[in-house]
């Protein structure tokens, strides 16, 4: 039977006629709405611009929203723009990266394939290129990357500057595909980095936040084009988490999706596949997710019940088995807005702390999201979560509407005495003090940003706050 | 009977007032696997559209998944124009609607940009 919202009301409605009124009463008097919460632009004053991210989370009114169509554009109003001038994607980030009261820089006119070479596996894009389209441009010529997040509607800079990665053990995070790029610097200096160029600049600008200029082009490392084996499955989540380990070894990607109050998780693997393809199937995760909503705002108050009608509905075994291009299979569409804290726990510590973390999620009546579990390889990029050795991924969502404080209070202090570091794009509450115990490479980092900004033209409170100083 | 009793008790009464919204009658009117096929591949004509379709729309008009009106899928778009007219969706894709976000993803699309972007992916001409 497929698990709706429609099942969700008939399989509770028997038990809901049996149980005390007042309960139900005081959950369903619940406010869940996030205090403040307004899902509309902000009204810019006169002459100047609004932007908010996808979320609704953040927001500015920037003197000036610019899209340049070149390098040489980029270069002409980073030289004369009002400061602080910041780099937008897509505005996928929950976090302040974006917002600026002088100028916001959308690069996506800067796109497309410049340059490949198939036998190499190496190409060019534009840095305002979505992963989507890069995936598509690069399948045209054979080529594709080795992984991919989530979703993929962000630009090459926005996805790679935030360390976005996908899921694998034996996989590294995007930006860990980068041999070289161009960068536009405060002065309005082009720059050309690679192993050989401008060296000491490599290992920095692979995740910069948008803090050293604006990145205009990569140089990317690539895979072959290759074909997948998607499987999805439903199984108790003690089960997976016994042979997480195990799974993590034997899959190419392997990622986790708990269901909050139910005890069963989604499990989805994506191995190598040869020979014809099935093509994908349609996604029911939009859903199941409105369905898993239902099931909070209805039997909410209480646990027993709401597990009782989650199972009772929730569909076990293989869900999808489909195979198809790798660009196809990856990343999906979340039409769901929401907000997320991730955390990048060493992988020692993963298991021990996931386990903390979902018994907190049980107590937590309001959380109806799935809470995502992925595995990262380490690379060397000296900002990258992933320095120093492979990382376990831990997502907490809330409906974009509705409150994620809870996660700063509760859940973010368990995240950090495991060793984690935060997704940069996502909600997370340190400031410079705390990440530069987190990564060797901070003040290395701050005294290139330095260097090539000295008048901080890329800081904004929000940068100055998590790099620390203007 | 039983549809009355869930509503009331799941306090949905706004589900289930016998009217039937925009988007359930776009959820019974399904793109077919031909216009699947089309949304994945098809292209404005006009080069300056195409570019800006090809790196902002496409990534959702084309994907049943994203939940967007499918490119090509022209009752889906009907449906939409008649309930919102097209200064609506214009106003729609400037200020971001429930997945979309602002300005569909092209911050330098013109007003103009945007309507032929929407005629193409509708399949309808603005009068």
């Amino acid at each position: 039977m497929k698990f709706s919202r429609r099942n969700v009301l008939l399989g509770g409605a028997a038990s809901l006629v049996a149980v005390p009124v007042v309960s139900q009463a005081l959950w369903s008097a619940k406010d869940f709405e996030r205090p403040g919460f307004d899902a509309k632009l902000p009204t810019p004053p006169a002459g100047e611009s609004a932007w908010m991210n996808w979320s609704g989370a953040q927001k500015a009114t920037p003197q000036q929203f610019s899209v340049p169509k070149n390098v040489d554009a980029v270069a002409k109003l980073v030289s004369t723009a009002p400061a602080p001038i910041r780099p937008v994607g897509t505005g996928h980030s929950f976090t302040s990266l974006v917002p600026s009261e002088g100028t916001i820089v959308d690069i996506s006119r800067v796109s497309g394939l410049l340059a490949h070479d198939t036998q190499a596996q190496t190409a060019s894009l534009g840095a305002g290129t979505r992963l989507n389209q890069a995936a598509r441009l690069l399948e045209g010529v054979g080529l594709g990357f080795a992984n991919m997040p989530d979703i993929d509607v962000q630009t090459l800079a926005g996805a790679f500057s935030t360390a976005t990665h996908g899921t694998g053990l034996h996989l590294s995070a995007m930006h860990d595909y980068i041999q070289g790029f161009q960068l536009v610097t405060a002065n309005g200096d082009i720059k050309e980095v690679s192993a050989t160029s401008n060296a000491h600049l490599l290992q920095a600008g692979k995740v910069s936040l948008g803090a050293l200029g604006v990145i205009t082009r990569y140089d990317l490392k690539l895979d072959k084009l290759f074909n997948l084996h998607r499987r999805v499955w439903t199984e108790q989540m003690d089960s997976v988490m016994d042979q997480f380990e195990e799974r993590i070894n034997k899959h190419r990607n392997f990622e986790v999706l708990y269901i909050p109050g139910t005890g069963v998780a989604a499990a989805l693997s994506h191995d190598i596949h040869e020979g014809e393809v099935t093509g994908r199937v349609a996604s029911e995760d939009e859903d199941i997710v409105e369905a898993l909503q239902q099931l909070r705002d209805i039997f909410g108050w209480w646990p027993w019940l709401r597990k009782q009608v989650a199972l009772s509905q929730l569909p076990l075994g293989v869900l999808e088995d489909a195979s198809d291009s790798a660009r196809k299979l990856l990343s999906t569409s979340r039409v769901t807005k929401f907000n997320e804290m991730e955390y990048h726990i060493p992988l020692e510590n993963g298991m021990k702390v996931l386990r903390e973390i979902l018994l907190m999620v049980e107590r937590k009546s309001e959380i109806f999201f799935p809470v995502e579990v992925r595995v990262t390889d380490q690379d060397d990029a000296w900002l990258s979560p992933f320095n120093g050795g492979p990382r376990m991924s831990i997502a907490l969502h809330a409906k974009a509407n509705e409150r994620y404080d809870y996660l700063f209070k509760e859940f973010e202090p368990v995240l950090r005495r495991a060793g984690g570091r935060p997704h940069w794009g996502k909600h997370h509450s340190l400031s410079a003090a705390e990440l530069t115990t987190l990564y060797p490479d901070f003040v290395n980092f701050n005294e290139v940003r330095r260097e090539l900004d000295p008048e901080g033209k890329f800081m904004s409170p929000y940068m100055a706050k998590i790099l620390g100083d203007a | 009977m039983q549809k009355t009793i869930l509503c009331m008790m799941a306090g949905l009464l706004g589900a289930c007032d016998g009217s039937q919204s925009d988007d359930e009658r776009i959820a019974l009117l399904p793109p077919t696997p031909a216009q699947i096929s089309f949304a994945e591949e098809a292209m404005p004509a006009n080069e300056n559209l195409a570019e800006k379709y090809d790196r902002s729309c496409r990534s959702c008009h084309s994907l049943v998944d994203a939940a967007a009106p499918l490119t090509g899928h022209n009752v889906a778009w009907k449906i939409r124009l008649d309930a919102r007219d097209w200064d609506g969706l214009l106003a729609s894709t400037r200020n971001g609607f429930n997945a979309m976000p602002i300005n569909g993803y092209c911050n330098d699309c013109s007003d103009d940009d945007l309507i032929g972007l929407i005629e193409f992916m509708s399949g309808e001409t603005k009068p």
